[in-house]
């Protein structure tokens, strides 16, 4: 029997064998797919982020730092998965990072992307800035699955846009195809080199498998030359995208907006934000915001917008926003497309509400 | 001959088409980030006259653009200045980095219509090696502007640690700035500022409130960048010329070579001094402008002039003077072409 199929019948509770294996948390044969356990029913879900800034360019030392405060936070809380944002220049330092945050926590667990910044309650962070999400508890599972070679990172849309659409589409299936599912599926989250228009393909790829109404949220990494990375167990890929599928009986809201100048960038945030808290009809838990780099270089104080954030989130609800190069959500009334609940695209604010 | 023939031609036809109204100006801004990312594009509308003016501003875009609204309201109170923007809903990146915009001004019964040629003046996020090739430089945004005929090529890169430029001259022949043997001798060089948004609205006048910096050949080596202002540099100090030597930078990496009639000046400088006013962060707006000096050829070659600077923008502050220099009558215009950082082209 393969690792593949022993994971399937372990999240169907089919072989009790399987289920012991993966109890623990098991690496499938295929060394791009991951999961946890599968969610218990009943069992805490809790979230928790960090936002640590280096300002001694010892990278190693504040991934370290971050990742135990992050633990610290999650007190006894079995950890899942931990998301990682972050802002370093260049590919030697964010392997420095990574090695600090890897020291603390199992490499197994770490997934996520580079940014240009991130934000929570904390406040805003730019350059040489980390944030992480702890996702921990028996009441949530993930999985996690990678590509790489999408075959993009060096097309221009304008010029290849067709051949863009048609590796997106095919990654974009090949990724979510490779996701362990269970019924408990809830939100999943896309990281991806592709950064906006690219994104929407790829998010269309993942929308043949899961479905148009499935619930999908996420960014595109930093499009800068030598910073396009994705991360998936502790590693970091180039022209690649990171899925991870959260599990477990929650509920969740989405929202989008869209906004290019600086007033609305402001009260968009404000409004996407109150209106995914106002429709969740269970106490909230945590708040994902996958926001726009180009939105925030609109403002000439980034932490205007996070204050029109806080101004309607409740500050015990931990807060993981990050600055991207393209957005995954419920897109703006004005490019959504009839049917489809998500979809990819730009100067987009996305906002996701998690509660029980 | 031909080649000037036709350079006046082009300006004529997209410059001298209007001032519109009594005493109304409108022109567009650079564009700072590329088309295909919707970007905003902005109509400077002044009002000169002594009264107010009323109307609507349209903007028509370059072929196959959308952009939205059709049409603003705009009511100036005199001596005021605004900025209209337009959402790019759909736009299309040009080879060759020209836009042509229509802009036309409607009050009651009249109408004026002013077309300008615009650029996409951007900064792509890489940090080029400065070595005297430009094969790293193709993934920048090259704005080419044409002086009596001959070509200037302005690229910029950045990067969270430096600041690059190329600024590529089409001339007959390189003078070399060599303070030992021709002293006081009319060189070339590349001048260029970068001014901070927040700083270009103060109405200051005893202080710089910019970053100035000079580049010069050698005779004998990579090429010199010399600082000439920073913000707080008072008005006596950059409005007279003064010895240069003692103002080069550091931890400038310079290098000026010649190729096939074109005079290169390549450079990169370090962010660090300038980040607490301007921030390297994609999406980041400043003032930019270059003047090329041509003492044997061109004279000086303005940035501002293809950025569509009105003449009234003329400013005998944006520019220091320096000891060499041959100043043209008028002077350049201010130093204050829109300019942004942007992502990495792919």
């Amino acid at each position: 029997m393969s690792w593949k199929t022993l994971a399937d019948r372990a999240v169907r509770g089919i072989c009790p064998l399987a289920m012991l294996a993966l109890l623990a948390g098991a690496l499938v044969a295929d060394e791009t797919v991951w999961q946890t356990a599968v969610s218990q029913a009943d069992a805490p879900i809790i979230f928790r982020t960090v936002l640590v800034e280096d300002e001694v360019e010892e990278p190693a030392a504040a991934g370290a730092a971050a990742a135990r405060q992050l633990l610290a936070a999650l007190g006894d809380a079995p950890l899942q998965a931990v998301l990682v944002s972050e802002c370093f220049e260049d590919l030697d330092y964010k392997e420095e990072l990574l090695r600090g945050i890897g020291a603390v926590i199992p490499a197994e667990r770490i997934y996520g992307t580079s940014t240009y910044g991130s934000f929570t309650h904390q406040g805003t962070g730019g350059f040489d800035t980390v944030s992480l999400l702890g996702i921990a508890g028996n009441g949530i599972a993930v999985s996690a699955a990678l590509v790489t070679e999408m075959g993009t990172s060096r097309l221009a849309f304008e010029e290849d846009e067709p051949l863009i659409k048609e590796r997106l589409h095919v990654a974009g299936k090949q990724l979510a195809e490779k996701l362990p599912r269970t019924d408990q599926d809830r939100l999943l989250i896309l990281l991806a080199d592709a950064h906006s228009p690219k994104n929407q393909y790829l998010v269309e790829g993942v929308q043949k498998v899961v479905g148009d109404d499935f619930a999908i949220t996420g960014g595109s990494a930093n499009r800068n030359a030598g910073q396009t990375f994705v991360y998936f167990q502790n590693q970091a890929y180039e022209d690649g995208a990171v899925a991870l599928m959260l599990s477990g009986d929650f509920q969740l809201v989405l929202s989008g907006r869209k906004a290019m100048e600086e007033d609305e960038v402001i009260s968009s945030a404000r409004d996407g934000m109150q209106e995914a808290l106002e429709g969740l009809e269970v106490s909230p838990l945590s708040v994902l915001a996958f926001n726009c780099a180009g939105r925030r270089g609109r403002l000439q104080r980034p932490v205007e917008e996070l204050n029109a954030i806080r101004e309607v989130l409740s500050a015990d609800i931990p807060l993981f926003g990050l600055y991207c190069a393209g957005e995954v959500g419920p897109l703006d009334p004005t490019e959504a497309k009839p049917g489809v609940r998500c979809g990819g695209s730009g100067w987009h604010v996305m906002f996701t509400v998690i509660g029980r | 001959m031909m080649r000037r023939a036709v350079y006046l031609l082009l300006m004529i036809s997209l410059v001298s088409v209007a001032e519109a109204g009594e005493g109304l100006r409108l022109r567009m801004d650079a564009v700072t980030v590329p088309p295909a990312t919707g970007p905003l594009v902005f109509v400077v509308a002044h009002n000169a006259g002594d009264a107010v003016y009323q109307g609507q501003v349209s903007l028509e875009g370059p072929s196959g653009w959308r952009l939205t609204p059709a049409e603003r309201p705009l009511e100036l109170a005199a001596g005021e200045t605004q900025r209209l923007a337009f959402n790019v809903a759909d736009g299309r990146t040009a080879a060759d980095n020209r836009y042509v915009f229509e802009i036309t001004a409607c009050d009651g019964d009249a109408a004026w219509t002013r077309r300008q040629e615009i650029f996409v003046a951007s900064a792509p996020y890489f940090s080029p090696p400065i070595d005297g090739e430009t094969t790293e430089w193709s993934d920048a945004i090259p704005i080419v502007f044409t002086s009596e005929g001959l070509r200037t090529t302005v690229s910029t890169h950045w990067s969270r640690r430096r600041f690059s430029l190329l600024v590529a001259v089409e001339e007959e022949q390189l003078l070399p700035f060599d303070p030992a043997a021709a002293p006081d001798q009319p060189f070339d060089a590349v001048q260029f500022a970068i001014t901070p948004l927040e700083m270009a609205e103060s109405a200051e006048e005893q202080r710089a409130l910019r970053y100035e910096f000079l580049l010069v050949a050698e005779p004998d080596g990579p090429g010199r960048c010399f600082q000439l202002a920073d913000p707080d540099t008072p008005w006596e100090t950059f409005s007279q010329p003064r010895a240069l030597e003692p103002l080069e930078v550091e931890r400038a990496q310079v290098a000026v070579w010649r190729a096939e009639g074109v005079t290169y000046y390549a450079c990169s400088l370090p962010f660090l001094p300038m980040r607490d006013t301007v921030r390297p962060s994609e999406g980041r707006e400043f003032y930019f402008s270059v003047l090329v000096h041509d003492p044997d050829g061109t004279g000086v070659r303005d940035l501002g002039q293809p950025a569509g600077l009105w003449p009234s923008e003329q400013d005998q502050r944006s520019w220091s003077r320096w000891p060499g220099a041959v100043w043209p009558e008028p002077g350049p215009r201010a130093n204050r072409v829109r300019w942004g950082f942007c992502s990495s082209l792919y």
